[in-house]
């Protein structure tokens, strides 16, 4: 699931650039500082992305810095921390962990193993932080884990599970955040980008799980390249609608970077040769 | 509550403190600047910001949800109805602007949008899960839903009429459910439309694509499904030119993602210890 909620870089500024990867930076110390070195294996740009979300609701003070680190011994690298960064650090380790757990299901590789036992320790703390989250989480992976087994399984079904878990995440930051009362829309944005990005990650994945057969909700139906990046736009105009409804103007290019182009890149790099539509015909343009 | 004495609606506008053609962004900003000053974790011992930072919701939400209000803007003035319609009031009540879903606290305010009034269904964790149309937000504020409502036909069977019933009442589950019972011998070309629009409805816009595309193939001529289908192709097109419009396209990659097949971090990249950064 990590890798999609990413920005597309090229058309943004170098602060905006640079703001973005401090982001990043920042996630990256609180999780150093609350689960220890071992626990920037599970740093995402999509969770910080989260960070991102959660600031621009609530506008809260943000801890500005620039500092050396073990991956950046010699240059000083910005960050930007604030009170919701340890919400989306300890989701990051559920996450990853759930994920690992899912890997060892699927394949059972000595990596797997080594990172279960690895992340044991970190995942057990974040349950006593973000209980609830957590358990939501392990419900929904075994929701998800039950749709795939089974024959049958409605094309959006595992979607509408995982949309349905960011919701939770989302509303729960929320409230955390700023206020109860955003909670319904900001888990309606929740829910739209959770959809999107298991669809999407479904798509990337086609190619490989087609050849392993294992289960993908496009590998039973007969869509072609275009078909599928047709309902993957629609799917992302839903999710671009419920976040435009919300009053975010901190950062909001940042979001729309990630929205509006940067989840689309791991398809693009899948799909490239075919990714584009046939071109439209002029329209009604007069000589 | 926006209501005043006389029982007419504030202007929305005027509470945010923007003129009627503000754009978006505007609003958006109105809004932070009238948080930063109303807000009661921001004014702690002032017992009025509550109501006020209620009041500015409110403002914000009819401004940017029109479709929710409409329905019961249009209820109170015929009934006189002047009691707690506001999806930020208090619990009690008749219910949201969609009849019968109530704001309870964290539980969530069951507003309904997207396809003609819909309902919602309530999710595991306490909050409703709800559809967008896309085109309503960028329609303009004031755009006409363009919701679709399949009417009945001569020639439907019982179980099509109550399929249809179901959607039109805003409950896509049960029409999925009357229509998965019908066996495959009667799934025609209707079948798959209103396959597809239940399933649109709830959200399912996976098989509400495939479904539409097999009615259509099944009979290419006919104009309603040709207008499901178009409703999908302008969500689309409305998402594309947004993201146009603020300099972004659904195109290419940058080449700083290239170094991590899973754009994750250094440590579990495939390619590590290369670092990814920007």
């Amino acid at each position: 699931m990590f890798g999609v909620a990413v920005a597309r870089l090229e058309p943004l500024s170098d602060a905006e650039k640079q703001r973005y990867q401090a982001f990043y930076c920042g996630l990256c110390r609180t999780l150093k500082q609350r689960y220890g070195q071992l626990s920037r294996a599970v740093l995402s740009y999509d969770l910080a992305f989260l960070v991102i979300f959660l600031d621009s609701l609530s506008e809260p003070s943000q801890d500005a810095g620039a500092d050396r680190c073990i991956v950046h011994p010699k240059k000083r690298m910005p960050f930007i921390q604030s009170a919701n960064t340890a919400y989306a650090a300890d989701l990051s380790v559920a996450l990853a962990y759930h994920k690992v757990l899912d890997d060892v299901a699927d394949d059972d590789t000595m990596r797997a193993r080594a990172a279960q036992v690895a992340l044991r320790g970190a995942y057990e703390r974040a349950q006593e932080r973000i209980p609830d989250e957590c358990a939501a989480i392990e419900a929904c992976m075994e929701r998800i884990r039950e749709l795939e087994g089974t024959s049958d399984t409605p094309p959006d079904a595992c979607a509408q599970e995982f949309g349905r878990l960011m919701g939770a995440l989302f509303a729960s930051g929320a409230r955390r955040a700023w206020d109860a009362r955003w909670a319904q829309a900001c888990g309606t944005f929740g829910e739209t980008l959770g959809r999107l990005i298991y669809l999407m990650d479904a798509a990337v994945d086609l190619p490989t799980d087609q050849r392993t057969g294992s289960y993908n909700p496009f590998a039973a139906l007969t869509m072609d390249v275009p078909q599928m990046r047709q309902v993957l736009t629609v799917v992302a105009a839903d999710a671009a609608s419920a976040f435009e409804r919300l009053p975010l103007v901190q950062d909001a290019q940042l979001m729309r970077a990630v929205l509006y182009a940067g989840i689309w890149q791991k398809f693009n790099r899948v799909y490239e040769d075919q990714a584009h539509p046939a071109e439209a015909p002029d329209q009604g343009v007069v000589g | 509550m926006l209501k005043t004495i006389a029982g007419n609606v504030e202007n929305p506008y005027d509470i945010l403190g923007v003129s009627r053609d503000a754009s978006l962004d505007e609003v958006k900003k109105a809004y932070r600047k009238k948080a930063r000053e109303n807000h009661p974790d921001l004014n702690p011992g002032d017992t009025a910001a509550e109501e006020r930072m209620n009041k500015i919701n409110e403002a914000y939400d009819r401004i940017t949800n029109p479709e929710k209000y409409r329905a019961s803007d249009a209820r109170k003035r015929s009934t006189g109805y002047g009691g707690a319609g506001s999806p930020y009031g208090g619990a009690s009540g008749t219910g949201g602007p969609f009849g019968g879903a109530e704001y309870g606290g964290p539980g969530g305010a069951g507003y309904g949008t997207g396809t003609g009034g819909q309902g919602s269904d309530a999710g595991p964790y306490g909050w409703t899960t709800v559809n967008i149309d896309f085109e309503d937000l960028f329609g303009g504020f004031n755009a006409q839903q363009a919701s679709v409502h399949p009417e009945e036909a001569a020639g439907d069977s019982a179980e099509v009429r109550q399929a249809i019933s179901a959607i039109n009442a805003g409950q896509p589950a049960r029409a999925i459910q009357i229509l998965q019972q019908i066996p495959s011998t009667g799934r025609n070309a209707r079948w798959y439309y209103l396959f597809a629009l239940a399933n649109d409805a709830a959200g399912n816009t996976v098989a509400a694509h495939d479904n539409i595309r097999r009615a259509r193939q099944l009979d290419p001529q006919n104009m309603d499904y040709q207008r499901v289908e178009n409703t999908f192709t302008r969500r689309a097109q409305t998402y594309t030119q947004q993201g146009e419009g603020r300099g972004f396209t659904t195109f290419g990659m940058d080449p700083a993602w290239c170094c991590c097949a899973a754009m994750v971090c250094p440590t579990f990249c495939m390619n590590a210890p290369v670092v990814c950064c920007l």
